[in-house]
């Protein structure tokens, strides 16, 4: 499938030309983003408040985390990042199978990152570090089930936007793939490449604040 | 898209290594007890971190028209958090001194010795 | 002649358009229908107030009656109606352009705000919600209402608002014609962005606030509920940090259309063009400065005074509208048609209302006043006095070329005043009420209170009068109103250059623009 028999896309007829519909779009994406921001903000504000309140328990309970698993979850994600901005950089530059290399290692890189999650999780579980009224470990604190309500409820949050992204890369590849997004019009690819870093830096935010601190 | 400016791929790959170097540096800097800095150094190596990742993976460095909705975004942040805690941390001060300026029968009590535990 | 309206039939080239214009009219629809419901419930629990003893309704179910009104109003109706139904449609006209910048982004949040919506009715038949629309914990997480229902309902919502919020930033920023800088658009363009601003930032932390009572509800996990080692109060402040700027989500497009009815009516251009400009971006900026003001009795005295301090200047950028509008007024060339009329309640109610806020933040009286009728006269004055009434202006104003037809003037008129009427009758004496004691959300109450209760139910009935009239004129508008011309009210922004109902393709030759919006030209001497 080359793309000499793929028809050229046709512009929107609402759009002037592609380098508007591109600037708009970016623009689109970023004030998305600064909802995603938003959206994590108040999670943020939740762990500020009752480490607050409870900066001893937080401690202890921040040290049952394990954080090489965290660890080394931080360093996949700023691994994923890279080869994201590569795949933007080479579909920028029409080379399709290289494109189509680093988006499948970005969304490989991604799964690594759920399964070591779902160690984490499994974990907990046994020590019955369940979220919320579950809840049934024992611990020096009595309000060690507030830590856990809130690790659960942010990197399960955080978790499900990695599994968005990791459908959204799925059909990224499927278009590359198909030859719809190409040298040409490779937008998606960006915008997708936003997403992620977005996810990234979510992930650079909550590593230190849940495992090391 | 012709003519549309690619990032060269120096910067990404110099942001990759800085990004790896940092994450590292985090952890370090996590074993050194620094008190009352420890939760604002972390914070601040992971804005850095996002910093990197914000100016050259999604090229903010070249788009300077986006920089406000990050600076938006984390303006709206600060406010949430700066007013929450203004609540948060003089929570419990119920004036003991009751200023009464007519010398009234008041019907409330006033609970000496009042603390509100916050949790 | 081909228009928007005719081009396509079948209920599936509606259902899934992309033309802003007939996702505009799908959303006046569903916000109308919304409206209905809300208004429904509001004259129920009027109705169960004529006596303190029980009329229809139990305790309960009175509490459902005024959690629907307050949800239904607020999230299925006052937050998107004017962006979502004046802003789709005439926005993109306004600047030129033949759509937004994302249709089928524009299409999808037409679709959330249904899937919305059913989650919210759901939760009438699944067991109605009774916590009030502010959900407040620990109650919401802990009684057996449908509180998930709606909640999700109202989650869902959000991001409706947030979609389209993203859409017309994108919009504002790209798609504007040649020669439209930022201070040639028309000022209802400037409040879209300020409202979109709002939408973007505040919205997804009601989004969170949700999210985390309902895992609250669900797992118990101990964010809110003391009892397991919550905070109540973070509750109201994750709520209100959305929900105050939410009200200038309400509040800054009424005041964008009021631009456009002042200046077109007035036939003047408008009085300090960059100065409206700026505030509207001022209030979108200082609304997120000031949610502690909702809690006033609940927050620290340290937090407590500073929200106060800052809930003055929130007023600032408003007042210096009205006085612009008032300017612009002055010596000009007054059409005392429909929309000018509810431009001129709007002024009324919309100052009263804004005044009465000033009271509210003054934190000396907050504190007698809070959960009194006061407050709920003080925001149904800005909400329908303010938001409802620039909407019916809008609506009003911009009918003809949505439509292609005129309506009747007498019978809009009738409407107008029964609705004026019935308004201050139902909620002046609620602002005496409320200082004399009466509290808000109250079952029954003692027999001083009763002859207040029963002007106000009485005002309700006109003011649902009021509303079948208009109801009335605008449905026959539809089957056999006059045909509209192009310009009947002789405005100068660009939707006013094309026929009405436009073609789905407004545009065929992208204009180019060299003046600003309002230049109606030398201003008459005396």
């Amino acid at each position: 499938m080359d793309s000499s028999t793929i028809k050229k896309r046709e512009l929107p007829h609402y759009f002037k030309d592609e380098h508007q519909e591109f600037e708009a779009c970016k623009v689109g994406m970023w004030a998305f983003l600064a909802q995603e921001i938003l959206f994590f903000s108040g999670l943020f504000v939740a762990y500020g408040v009752y480490k607050f309140f409870n900066p001893e328990m937080f401690l202890y309970a921040s040290s049952l985390l394990d954080w090489k698993l965290g660890f080394i979850n931080t360093i996949f994600l700023i691994i994923s990042s890279f080869t994201m901005v590569m795949a933007v950089f080479h579909i920028q530059h029409g080379e399709r199978k290289k494109t189509l290399i680093n988006l499948s290692i970005t969304f490989l890189l991604a799964t690594l990152f759920l399964v070591i999650k779902a160690f984490e999780y499994k974990s907990k579980f046994d020590h019955g570090y369940f979220p919320g009224m579950h809840f049934s470990g024992e611990g020096p604190f009595d309000s060690l089930h507030i830590f856990f309500g809130l690790y659960f409820t942010i990197t399960g949050l955080h978790a499900l936007h990695v599994l968005i992204g990791m459908g959204l890369i799925l059909w990224l590849i499927y278009r590359v793939y198909r030859g719809n997004v190409t040298k040409e019009y490779f937008t998606p690819v960006e915008m997708v490449g936003l997403y992620w870093h977005l996810v990234d830096v979510v992930w650079i935010f909550l590593f230190p604040l849940l495992y090391l601190l | 898209m012709a003519g549309h400016f690619i990032i060269p791929k120096k910067y990404y790959q110099m942001t990759f290594i800085v990004l790896l170097i940092l994450t590292v540096f985090t952890v370090i800097i996590s074993r050194v007890d620094l008190g009352l800095l420890n939760t604002p150094v972390a914070i601040l190596v992971a804005s850095i971190k996002a910093g990197f990742v914000g100016t050259y993976f999604m090229g903010l460095k070249w788009e300077r028209s986006n920089l406000i909705f990050v600076f938006g975004g984390i303006a709206a942040i600060i406010l949430f958090f700066l007013f929450t805690f203004i609540d948060l941390a003089y929570r419990g001060e119920i004036s003991t001194q009751v200023i009464r300026p007519y010398d009234y029968k008041s019907p409330v009590k006033i609970i000496e010795n009042y603390k509100s535990k916050g949790h | 002649m081909k228009n928007y309206i005719n081009e396509k039939s079948g209920i599936l080239s509606w259902l899934f358009t992309n033309d802003h214009k007939r996702i505009g009219i799908m959303y006046l629809f569903t916000i109308f229908a919304a409206f209905a419901v809300g208004g429904f419930a509001a004259l129920i629990l009027r109705f169960e107030l004529l006596s303190p003893d029980q009329i229809l309704l139990t305790a309960k179910q009175y509490n459902q009656s005024f959690t629907l009104h307050g949800a239904i109003m607020v999230f299925l109706f006052i937050i998107p109606s004017i962006p979502a139904t004046l802003g789709n449609i005439i926005l993109p006209l306004q600047l030129g352009a033949n759509d937004v910048a994302f249709p089928k982004l524009n299409l999808a949040s037409f679709h959330i705000y249904i899937l919305g919506a059913i989650f919210c009715i759901a939760s009438i038949i699944l067991g109605a919600v009774d916590t009030g629309w502010t959900f407040y914990t620990p109650y919401s997480t802990t009684t057996n209402t449908a509180v998930l229902s709606m909640v999700t309902g109202v989650f869902i919502l959000g991001f409706s608002s947030i979609l389209t919020g993203v859409n017309f930033i994108a919009t504002i920023h790209y798609l504007r014609a040649p020669g439209m800088t930022w201070f040639r658009m028309p000022l209802f363009v400037w409040s879209l962005y300020a409202t979109s601003i709002i939408q973007v930032l505040a919205t997804p932390v009601l989004a969170i606030t949700l999210v985390l009572l309902m895992l609250e509800k669900v797992w118990g996990i101990g964010i809110f509920d003391p009892a397991i080692g919550g905070d109540p109060v973070l509750f109201q402040h994750f709520f209100w940090f959305y929900s105050h700027p939410a009200v200038y989500i309400m509040i800054l497009p009424a005041m964008g259309v009021i631009n456009e009815i002042v200046t077109t009516f007035c036939r003047k251009n408008i009085f300090g063009y960059h100065a409206i400009a700026y505030s509207s971006i001022a209030i979108a900026i200082i609304s997120f400065l000031v949610w502690g003001h909702h809690m006033f009795t609940s927050t620290s005295e340290v937090a407590a005074t500073v929200f106060s301090f800052l809930t003055f200047l929130v007023a600032i950028p408003s007042g210096i509208k009205v006085f612009n509008w008032i300017a612009t007024m002055y010596k000009g060339s007054i059409d005392f048609s429909t929309p000018f009329l509810y431009f001129i309640g709007f002024m009324v109610l919309f100052v009263i209302g804004g005044f009465t806020g000033i009271f509210l933040g003054t934190l000396a009286i907050d504190v007698h006043l809070h959960d009194t009728y006061f407050v709920v006269a003080h925001f149904h004055y800005v909400m329908f006095g303010g938001t409802l009434y620039a909407f019916l202006a809008g609506l009003h104003y911009w009918w003809p070329k949505m439509f292609g037809k005129m309506y009747s003037e007498l019978q809009a008129k009738i409407a107008y005043w029964l609705i004026f009427i019935g308004f201050n009758l139902t909620f002046f004496i609620q602002f005496i009420m409320g200082s004399k004691g009466m509290p808000r959300r109250y079952y029954t109450y003692i027999e001083e209170f009763q002859i207040y209760h029963q002007i106000s139910t009485v005002g309700s009935w006109l003011i649902g009068l009021g509303f079948i009239v208009m109801l009335y004129y605008l449905v026959a508008s539809l089957r056999s109103g006059e045909k509209a011309p192009n310009n009947p009210w002789g405005g100068l922004t660009l939707e006013w250059t094309l026929p009405s109902p436009p073609a789905y393709h407004a545009f065929e030759n992208t204009p180019t623009v060299t003046q600003g919006p309002y230049e109606y030209g030398i201003e008459k001497n005396g």
